[in-house]
């Protein structure tokens, strides 16, 4: 893209849909990452028996 | 501009605005508009007499440096438990990021060129690092008004963003509660944590690799538990050294000639156009949210997307307990805050992407 241009309308609007595209998809991949961390490194539970 | 100067000195000192920035740059705005000052680049009888806030300028802002040492500076300061015992608060911080490109497509219909108008939409990061960042990178001309309009939004959180939470939600969503069930996050987890976001980025948004890179290795340094000394001082010690120099130096870029034009005028309007969105892309999130889960969300905590942190985790936190006494978001808040904060860095990543092919 051309920076030191005003950029049309159509072009802006193109980078705000895709902009919140990708944040959403790399927000999504770290809360995967997150979630199976803590799935991986929780500590198990053992059931007592008596 | 001595006025500016010292109205932002009037605000650092009695409004308690962002002080550690606002002074520096306030006294910096003086200095730099004293008659031939030797304090920036002078050419006197066609000799160059190189000013000591260039050096610093070219040593410390042109080439990025003192943005990614803060960073470590914030990375260290930063607890990510809150978000990481509820993993889809991260949604939150995406949402909030909406004002950035609403004021991208503002900014371009006002006439800036594609370059200024992405440096001015960052405002929205309301993240100072990232908006100084972002606004070098691309060589804006407007890189004096921008970090004083981030700044001073960041500091005006308080009262920017209650009004909106307000009109853009009912009592009875105010009144939501959200369970906090403690923490159960494992040290693994905080450890592995910044390294894997770290790489995350990387893959999918390279050019956001410094920032979220150096914001990471600070939170590395915090959470290891091994290096309790320079976690230390990364916190106070090198934050408080850069955030002094970088009020300064920023002060370089803020001449009259450049300085006091329509265009600044817009800038500071922009910017709070890039707040308003970003607020309200959080909250309306939280809305469109609670019609599709059982558990419902409180809506306001979308107002905590944004990077200012701690100030829209407390807003938020105020506003709950102003409606209801036994209502605590802190930790719903500060979780989608701190959420913020990394996508935030991200959407700067994002944005850079897009427009630098």
């Amino acid at each position: 893209m051309n920076l030191e241009a005003v950029a049309p309308l159509s072009d802006t609007m193109g980078i705000l849909g895709l902009g919140m595209l990708g944040i959403f998809i790399v927000t999504a991949a770290i809360i995967i990452v997150i979630t199976l961390l803590n799935l991986i490194t929780s500590p198990t539970k053992k059931s007592k028996h008596s | 501009m001595w006025a500016i100067g010292g109205i932002l000195i009037y605000l650092a000192i009695k409004k308690d605005m962002e002080p550690s920035l606002l002074l520096p740059m306030g006294f910096g705005a003086i200095l730099v508009n004293i008659p031939m000052s030797g304090a920036i680049t002078q050419i006197i009888d066609g000799a160059k007499e190189i000013g000591v806030l260039n050096v610093l300028f070219d040593g410390g802002i042109a080439n990025e440096l003192f943005p990614l040492l803060l960073f470590i500076g914030i990375g260290a300061m930063i607890d990510f438990e809150p978000l990481l015992n509820n993993p889809k608060l991260m949604l939150f911080g995406a949402a909030a990021q909406f004002g950035i490109f609403a004021t991208l497509v503002g900014a371009s219909a006002l006439g800036f060129p594609l370059k200024d108008a992405a440096s001015i939409a960052i405002i929205g990061a309301a993240d100072g690092p990232t908006s100084i960042f972002v606004a070098n990178y691309l060589h804006s001309n407007f890189l004096g008004p921008i970090i004083i309009a981030a700044y001073s939004y960041m500091a005006l959180v308080p009262i920017v963003q209650p009004p909106i939470v307000k009109l853009l939600t009912t009592k009875k969503e105010r009144l939501i509660r959200m369970e906090y069930t403690g923490s159960s996050v494992s040290q693994a987890t905080k450890i592995l944590f910044p390294i894997i976001v770290t790489v995350i980025a990387g893959i999918f948004a390279p050019r956001s690799v410094a920032l979220v890179g150096f914001l990471m290795f600070g939170n590395l340094i915090r959470e290891c538990g091994v290096l309790g000394s320079l976690s230390e001082t990364a916190q106070k010690v090198l934050a408080n050294l850069i955030t002094l120099m970088l009020g300064l130096t920023v002060a370089a870029n803020m001449q009259a000639s450049s300085f006091l034009t329509l265009q600044t005028l817009m800038i500071l309007g922009l910017g709070l156009v890039a707040f308003i969105f970003d607020t309200a892309g959080g909250v309306v999130f939280g809305k469109v949210m609670n019609l599709f889960t059982k558990k419902k969300v409180n809506p306001m905590i979308g107002a905590a997307g944004i990077s200012a942190f701690p100030m829209a985790s407390r807003v938020v936190h105020k506003m709950g307990l102003a409606e209801d006494k036994t209502n605590h978001l802190l930790m719903h808040a500060a979780g989608a805050n701190v959420a913020g904060q990394i996508a935030s860095v991200i959407a700067g990543g994002v944005l850079l992407s897009l427009i630098v092919k």
